[in-house]
């Protein structure tokens, strides 16, 4: 196992980067930094730890200690080390008898207001309080322990995960800080004066009540005992540490998993993580009690029927029991019956093994991935203007982004630790054009305020980056000399002359929009004009019927001011689940190998061929919900769905299960009995990523480890599992290891040619493409030429969407995440976060609910064509007028039962972001919601009923 | 056969997106391809089957130019 040290060296001041050095000698050595680098940070870089309270690398210093006072020669006094910046010739002395005296001096008066119970504190041996003591030398506290103390303040233990106690605290504002330039939240204050101050979350509330999203940001710059997890208070220290990633969304957070023995005590965000440089969200950072909930499924289950209990067997007689189905479902109804769904929830290389198992194994192309449902519009758009399906930046670039323009995201709740870098940025005065239907929480936020909100009708995003780019291309804004070195000319040309056609102007479409001429003509402007102008996209973009074609909008846009190749621009789309890049990436399409390349390509397919040795076919297979459509007519009916809940997470679910329950064999493999299991024949226990080596590609193209902490608890690796299938279909894929795979995947893939487990170990991620040209990868894509070679501009009209308001259906509900939960809530259900949002909510705006005299927690129903479920409303400003929104993080909420079959015409992406309904008050649950219960407790029922006996149901 | 009206209207769909394009040969030639390039053979052979009982009238018209580039008999597939 590859075991890290618990702790990290704090350097106390952050990193500067600067390209000037400076020489100064500290008690006689002499040392080079970097010019601005505190002397306390070029103390620790030459190995000498200076006493220091309130300073920690993460922030930027404060002054306030007093225990980290040097003595500069020349200078008079004792200036504190962290505050000041070292210089050139400096002669400095960390140590002599005057600093120390007046070092115990400072550390007695903390000590004599700190509760002496260090034998017992959950924080002994992680507590810089203790550190400090003892490197003072502090012998004896002549204040006594009698005087005023906080020691019978009470504790707030009201956040799940973490507590606050006052009487450890020194006031050190690290806390403070940390809430304010790390996470951005600003839910903390230093309230009273002198030896009354105390933190505070908000005005003197409880965390839980307070602003607070719980990132833990505070809790990690805590240097004692004050804000510590409630697992080191239940659990104690950890002993040793394993690097790895998170598990939940596209930022790919680099994670210390805190270990005592095979148990989990801790998950800390990991400062040379390049993805998240120490910070956390709520999910990652707190929400991986899943792994090791009691609803997790340990043991591999068969039956016959949907309606049969299940039937708990080994490993082998699952698989044998399914590949005996499998190939019988093939011999009777042919080669292309059955398929496979990958997961952007798994490692790059279990998905790898996934659609190899389909293409050389099935021998058919029917796999898919749940990028289907999400990102396929990025791959295609970007892929065709620019000739590659990713991201252009890395998420630092934002650093250097003078506008930013954030388009059908939200990044404070479903990219958090991105959301908080943006915040950063826009602090520090990056003008904000937000482009979405809801006033996200970007809109207007602690110490941000959109410059413009274009708060258009849902479904018109294309037509809101024609008006864009109409503005620029008529205003005389495009960066000709750029577009004339780097893109195709005629394709620019005929770009330009369909984009000033008067139709396209903001006032022509402003009664499509929804938003005033105007604003998009300034809004324009700025993007066009700002300087490094940077756009970031989420789901709102592309999970529309025309989701590929406002992706390709956007990178004309991008291109047509320039805005590619350098820090601070670029097109960046913000992906949902951790490894969504990397499930594309690794060929889990229908009509691509993996490195986005089309099956028909017969020189691909021969590497491809020859490697795997057997034949593959050219034509492309099944998209999910083509598979859907060909199950319900029959010619569909084996599937291995790998990690994904597609009953949940797909449009249309009476249209999903209807599918599935005209399958014959339905093999899911799972941490959790999830919604699809309960259409299942064959269930297979999966493994958490705590329990799994392999991979995961970020958002920013970034390819990370992901190591095991501890052994499968199902007893088989998800990989292996794959692995047996395939052999018990006749296919060897000979195996000892991940690292293995990932050779395979760079043999067969050039962006992947100069990845592997060495490289990542040694550089901690890689950035795709890494080969022989950039063997440390590509942190910024198209640089000096697109990938395809020139930028290519396509026409992107503006066709409205078939699901329009109608008298029956007057409202637009369009979807959305919060940040405490995610996707279809499986894991996050299943942890403390539900005290954070326990059911999704209809948010309404006030004139709809009133017109419907509906008031919040009222029970409403939501009607579309395709079904009706009901929610509780939630009466809320952030709605525009005719517009309702809701989260999917619940089962019986079924607002997928809502969304219909439409779907993005390039790529089938269903159109989750447009439903057409009514609302109204009602006083019970819908007929789906009965059905469901009645199905649900059924399954569970045969799950309870299971038999755990020899004889298994012969697979006939 | 795979439900037609659900192909017919991702087949216009297709064509919408291609109708905006100058040069509507080539855009014909562009949508023709697209359709071979992402749809399953059972979907191109549904597709087709339901336009040769039913005709064309349902499709767009950039479709119906697109549908004599579209290579009938399956599997002889050229990306
Ligand atoms: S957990 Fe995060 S948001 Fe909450 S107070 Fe601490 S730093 Fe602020
Ligand atoms: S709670 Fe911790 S970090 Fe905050 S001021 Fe008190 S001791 Fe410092
Ligand atoms: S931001 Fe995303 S990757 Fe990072 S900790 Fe949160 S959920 Fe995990
Ligand atoms: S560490 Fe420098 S003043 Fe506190």
């Amino acid at each position: 196992m590859d075991t890290v040290s618990v702790h990290d060296i704090d350097y106390g001041t952050p990193e500067v980067s600067s390209t000037e050095q400076v020489t100064l000698t500290i008690d006689g050595f002499p040392v080079t930094v970097a010019k601005g680098t505190s002397i306390m940070r070029a103390a620790v870089e030459l190995g000498t730890q200076i006493p220091k309270l309130c300073a920690t690398d993460s922030l930027e210093p404060f002054g306030s200690c007093r225990l980290c006072l040097v003595e500069i020669e020349g200078r008079r006094g004792f200036p504190a080390s962290c505050t000041t910046p070292a210089e050139s010739g400096m002669v400095v002395r960390t140590q002599s008898p005057k600093l120390a005296d007046l070092r115990r001096g400072v550390m007695e008066l903390y000590i004599s207001d700190h509760p002496l119970d260090c034998l017992t504190c959950a924080s002994n041996g992680d507590c810089e309080l203790q550190d400090m003591s003892g490197a003072v030398g502090l012998r004896e506290v002549r204040y006594g322990y009698e005087g005023k103390n906080h020691i019978h303040s009470d504790k707030d233990t009201s956040n799940p995960y973490f507590q606050y106690d006052p009487s450890k605290c020194i006031v050190c504002n690290r806390c403070v800080r940390a809430c304010e330039e790390t996470q951005g939240t600003f839910a903390l204050t230093i309230s009273g004066r002198g030896f009354n101050s105390r933190v505070s979350p908000g005005e003197s509330q409880s965390f839980m009540d307070s602003e607070c999203v719980s990132c833990g940001a505070c809790v990690n710059a805590c240097p004692t005992a004050t804000l510590v997890e409630k697992t080191i208070v239940e659990q104690g220290q950890p002993e040793h540490s394993v690097i790895t990633t998170c598990a939940y969304c596209g930022v790919g957070c680099g994670f210390k998993a805190d270990m005592k023995g095979s148990e989990v005590v801790r998950m800390t965000p990991w400062k040379d993580g390049k993805a998240n440089e120490g910070h956390a969200c709520i999910k990652g950072r707190f929400a991986w009690g899943y792994a090791t909930h009691k609803d997790r499924m340990l043991k591999p289950m068969v039956r016959e029927n949907i309606t049969d209990p299940w039937q708990e067997v080994s490993f082998d007689e699952a698989i044998n029991f399914a590949a005996k189905k499998l190939r019988g479902i093939q011999d009777k109804y042919g080669v292309d019956s059955i398929g496979g769904i990958t997961s952007s929830r798994c490692t790059n290389e279990e998905t790898y093994l996934v659609q190899k198992l389909v293409r050389a194994v099935f021998h058919n192309n029917n796999v898919d991935t749940c990028a289907r449902v999400c990102h396929s519009p990025t791959g295609f758009g970007l892929g065709q203007t620019y000739g590659t399906s990713a991201g252009t930046q890395t998420f630092k670039s934002i650093e250097h982004s003078d506008v930013i323009l954030v388009m059908g995201a939200n990044p404070t709740d479903a990219h958090p630790v991105f959301g908080s870098r943006m915040k950063k940025r826009l602090r520090e005065g990056a003008k904000l054009i937000v482009i979405d239907p809801r006033a996200i929480e970007l809109v207007s936020t602690a110490h941000i305020k959109a410059d413009y909100h274009l708060q258009l009708r849902p479904g018109t995003n294309v037509a809101m980056v024609s008006a864009i780019a109409h503005v620029v291309v008529t205003e005389g804004l495009v960066k000709e000399e750029f577009v004339q070195e780097r893109c195709d000319m005629d394709s620019f040309n005929l770009w330009r002359d369909w984009v000033i056609k008067p139709e396209n102007s903001p006032e022509a479409l402003e009664i499509t929009t929804g938003v005033p001429a105007q604003l998009v003509r300034q809004a324009a402007r700025l993007y066009a004009t700002g300087g490094n102008a940077a756009i970031y996209y989420g789901l709102g973009v592309t999970e529309h019927a025309q989701g590929s074609t406002a992706v390709i909008g956007i990178a004309n846009l991008a291109m047509a001011t320039g805005n590619i190749g350098r820090e601070g621009v670029g097109v960046n789309p913000l992906r949902g689940q951790n490894n969504v890049q990397g499930s594309c990436d690794m060929g889990s399409f229908p009509h691509e190998f993996p490195g986005y390349r089309h099956v028909s390509d017969s020189k691909t397919r021969g590497l491809f061929e020859q490697d795997w040795g057997v034949s593959l076919r050219a034509d492309p297979g099944l998209r999910i919900p083509n598979m859907f459509d060909a199950a319900l007519e029959g010619s569909f009916k084996g599937l291995y769905c790998q990690g994904e809940d597609i009953v949940q997470s797909d449009p249309d679910t009476q249209h999903v299960t209807a599918a599935l329950e005209a399958m014959e064999c339905v093999v899911v493999q799972d941490i959790f009995l999830n919604e699809t299991a309960k259409y299942a024949h064959v269930f297979l226990p999966g493994s958490s990523f705590l329990e799994k080596d392999g991979t995961f590609t970020n958002a920013e193209r970034r390819i990370s480890r992901v190591r095991q902490v501890m052994e499968p608890k199902a007893g088989m690796a998800d990989w292996e599992v794959t692995v047996a299938l395939a052999k018990a279909l006749g296919y060897d894929m000979p195996y000892n290891h991940p690292s293995e795979i990932m050779a395979e995947i760079a043999r067969l893939t050039p962006t992947f040619a100069g990845v592997n487990y060495d490289k990542l170990d040694q550089l901690g991620s890689l950035q795709w493409p890494c080969n022989d040209e950039h063997p440390e990868g590509t942190p910024l894509m198209h640089v000096d030429h697109f990938v395809r070679g020139k930028g290519r501009f396509i026409i992107s009209q503006y066709v409205p969407t078939e699901e329009r308001v109608t008298k029956r259906f007057p409202l637009i509900l369009t979807t959305g995440r919060i940040l405490s939960q995610y996707n279809v809530g499986a894991q996050t259900r299943r942890t403390e976060n539900v005290h954070f949002h326990d059911e999704d909510r209809l948010e309404i705006h006030p004139d709809d609910a009133k017109e419907r005299g509906i008031d919040s927690g009222d029970w409403v129903g939501i009607a579309s064509r395709s079904g009706e479920t009901v929610l509780r409303a939630l009466v809320s400003e952030r709605m525009q007028p005719g517009v309702v929104y809701t989260t999917f993080h619940f089962p019986e909420s079924g607002a997928n039962v809502i969304t219909t079959d439409n779907s993005d015409w390039a790529t089938n992406c269903p159109e989750y972001k447009v439903t057409a309904v009514q609302v109204l008050k009602v006083k019970q649950p819908s007929e789906w919601q009965k059905q469901y219960k009645e199905f649900n407790d059924t399954q569970l029922r045969l799950l309870r009923e299971r038999k755990t006996a020899e004889n298994l149901v012969g697979a006939k | 056969m795979m439900n037609p009206q659900h192909l017919i209207k991702m087949a216009n769909a297709i064509g919408d997106f291609f109708s905006a394009m100058p040069d509507q040969e080539q855009a014909a030639r562009d949508a023709a391809s697209h359709l071979k390039r992402f749809w399953e053979k059972r979907m191109q052979k549904s597709f087709f089957d339901y336009i040769k009982a039913n005709g064309d009238g349902e499709l767009k018209p950039i479709m119906r130019r697109a549908l004599s580039f579209m290579d009938e008999e399956l599997g002889a597939y050229h990306g």
